[in-house]
């Protein structure tokens, strides 16, 4: 299918919480980038993330075959180093090729679930 | 009134929520989508669903008349396949005038609700 | 396990494939045409089906671009845009009206040359003013008329040799209504008024009825003050609306199709014999009309139309019925007059008849040859279109 999206995404409000309530998976506190690829080439993506008080870290390098989507955790992040929990960050994300980028995060610590999305800014 | 929007969107974070609880159906766990027509035409609007491991399926048409706001919930949708529920998907959403999507999920697989919205990524023909 | 039978949308070309593949990614096909030239297989692309001479059939690989869909990148001052190969001509239509363009035309694709009618309005092949190819040695090109004028008179008609076409940059226009009208007339009063209603008109053509005798004309203008009166026969059809819908498409009855394009000077001419032949003989088993179109001419090296304004004569018949007694009939006397077959219908002409219709044959060789050097895309019917025996 045709191309669309941006290279270049920015998710700001980034966060982890360590613990959650409720059954895993599905109600494991966690953070995900969505990352839709439309076109007909594979992407490759790489990951930056930010801190307030220590110097970027990566990149993490993920790609996403052509008209898939990949749902990434930033839980399950690990090279070359996984993503510290109750740590503020963010991340910038940047592709090869134009994609789309959502961010979502299930906070589970509480008995009753919070849950955000949105549409990352992209240039 | 000028048509507001755009004629391409997408979102890319779906993923139906399989458990519920409260009455039906208000309170079933659901991915939706709003879609605003202010312009003055009928809009056509389909929808083509991204998957992580499979090929695209699609496309879904739904009309949204002129002047009117439809909800379209993903649990409903059906022609051409049903969707599963709890699996990843992204969506790229095609329309034949200019409207305004905004996606939400309602999670009430825990004691109380969750609810989440955005604007879809709105994309600019040059891209 | 029985190769799985492929049918075009007539019926009348069928074959067996060993493979049909739709890849999802243009690295899939890279590796398709690197693997067939170490294999020494054969590679055809296949569209919408619509061809039914045998330009997709293949014993090898047939690839379907099906997951090529989408307008990209248009572009309002220029009007052009990015439609991606695998569209269909009416998929392609809807979606550039979402964008506020058209083609000024629809009748069926580009790589073999096809058109609608108006005396100046060219091919559909002509619109294509930017391309992103993969090519028979697995690279992939992406180039525009700007930087390569003379590659595209070979590649805007291609017949899938010289490459699989991924993206098509098009030349449009801002999208356009037209008006469209048709009569009934006499067919001789249609002749008489032949060269002002190809004049004046923005499209014009007729259908011959060989059981009535009849002529049905068919006009379309932007404005409806350009609508000509005709007072010669009955008005059965008034409409107006986006172009992409106003313009003939395809029916849903299905038909065989032969056409010749000719000199336009030589038409008239030419179709009095076509219809003193059909009166004489044919038409005890043929009633469907005979199709009379105008086109201008165009560059491109092995196009029906390179070189000379044209008037395509089409011959249908039912699809199923027995066409070839009546196509082979009527072959030669569209060949007496100069005409030059559509690749995507019915002919039956070789390498040997063809390089003598076509001034600049070795100019496209040349191209066909330097882009697919080890021949994956000639099946053995575009062998036998394309390469004289010695």
């Amino acid at each position: 299918m045709r191309t669309f999206g941006k290279k270049t995404w920015v998710i700001a409000e980034g966060y982890i919480p360590s613990y959650g309530t409720g059954p895993e998976p599905e109600f494991t506190s966690h953070e995900t980038a969505c990352i839709l690829n439309t076109s007909n080439r594979k992407a490759q993506v790489e990951i930056t993330l930010f801190f307030t008080d220590k110097d970027p870290v990566g990149p993490y390098r993920v790609e996403v075959e052509a008209q898939r989507t990949k749902h990434l955790r930033f839980n399950d992040l690990e090279d070359p180093e996984p993503v510290p929990k109750d740590t503020d960050y963010a991340c910038v994300i940047e592709s090869d090729i134009p994609v789309v980028v959502q961010h979502t995060r299930l906070d589970s610590r509480q008995a009753e679930n919070a849950l955000l999305t949105t549409i990352a800014y992209s240039e | 009134m000028k048509a507001i929007g755009k004629i391409d969107w997408a979102f890319s974070a779906g993923r139906i929520p399989f458990k519920n609880n409260g009455e039906e159906p208000e309170f079933i766990s659901h991915d939706k989508i709003a879609v605003l027509n202010i312009s003055e035409e009928n809009a056509i609007v389909e929808l083509l669903l991204f998957y992580e491991d499979q090929k695209p399926v699609g496309t879904y048409e739904i009309i949204v008349e002129a002047k009117r706001l439809r909800k379209i919930r993903f649990n409903d949708i059906i022609d051409p396949e049903a969707m599963q529920l709890e699996r990843n998907y992204s969506c790229f959403i095609k329309t034949s005038t200019p409207v305004v999507i905004q996606f939400s999920r309602m999670n009430t697989g825990a004691k109380a609700n969750a609810e989440m919205s955005t604007i879809a990524f709105p994309v600019e023909p040059e891209n | 396990m029985k190769n799985k039978e492929w049918k075009n949308w007539s019926g009348s070309l069928s074959f067996k494939p060993e493979q049909v593949i739709t890849p999802e990614s243009e690295e899939e096909i890279v590796q398709l045409v690197k693997k067939a030239r170490r294999e020494n297989r054969k590679l055809r692309v296949v569209g919408a089906g619509h061809s039914s001479s045998p330009l997709v059939k293949t014993k090898d690989i047939l690839l379907s671009l099906k997951h090529f869909k989408g307008v990209e990148a248009p572009d309002l001052e220029k009007n052009r845009a990015t439609v991606l190969a695998g569209m269909t001509v009416k998929e392609a239509g809807k979606d550039l009206y979402r964008y506020g363009l058209a083609m000024h035309n629809v009748a069926g694709a580009i790589g073999t040359g096809t058109h609608g009618t108006g005396r100046e309005l060219r091919n559909l092949s002509s619109m294509l003013v930017g391309v992103r190819m993969i090519t028979g040695t697995g690279e992939v090109i992406e180039k525009t008329i700007e930087e390569d004028e003379e590659l595209f008179r070979a590649l805007r008609v291609a017949l899938g040799t010289c490459g699989i076409f991924l993206k098509m940059r098009l030349q449009l226009q801002p999208f356009f209504k037209l008006q469209r009208k048709e009569w009934c007339v006499p067919i001789e009063k249609c002749l008489e008024n032949l060269e002002d209603l190809q004049e004046n008109n923005r499209n014009f053509d007729f259908y011959w009825y060989p059981r009535s005798d009849m002529a049905k004309i068919r006009v379309m203008n932007k404005e409806a003050e350009d609508m000509p009166e005709i007072s010669y026969g009955t008005l059965e059809l008034e409409i107006e609306g986006n172009s992409h819908e106003v313009l003939p498409r395809s029916r849903h009855l299905k038909f065989d199709e032969m056409e010749y394009a000719l000199p336009a000077k030589n038409a008239p001419e030419c179709f009095l014999e076509v219809r003193r032949e059909i009166k004489k003989k044919w038409r005890k088993d043929v009633a469907w009309r005979v199709l009379y179109r105008t086109i201008k001419a165009d560059d491109a090296f092995v196009s029906s139309m390179y070189g000379r304004d044209s008037v395509t004569i089409s011959l249908h018949h039912n699809a199923g019925l027995p066409f070839w007694d009546y196509f082979r009939a009527i072959e030669p006397i569209f060949r007496k007059y100069g005409g030059r077959p559509h690749w995507g219908k019915k002919h039956s002409l070789k390498a040997a008849e063809l390089k003598e219709l076509f001034p600049c044959w070795d100019d496209f060789q040349k191209y066909r040859e330097r882009f697919d050097p080890d021949n994956i895309f000639l099946s053995p019917y575009m062998e036998e279109l394309l390469i004289l025996k010695q």
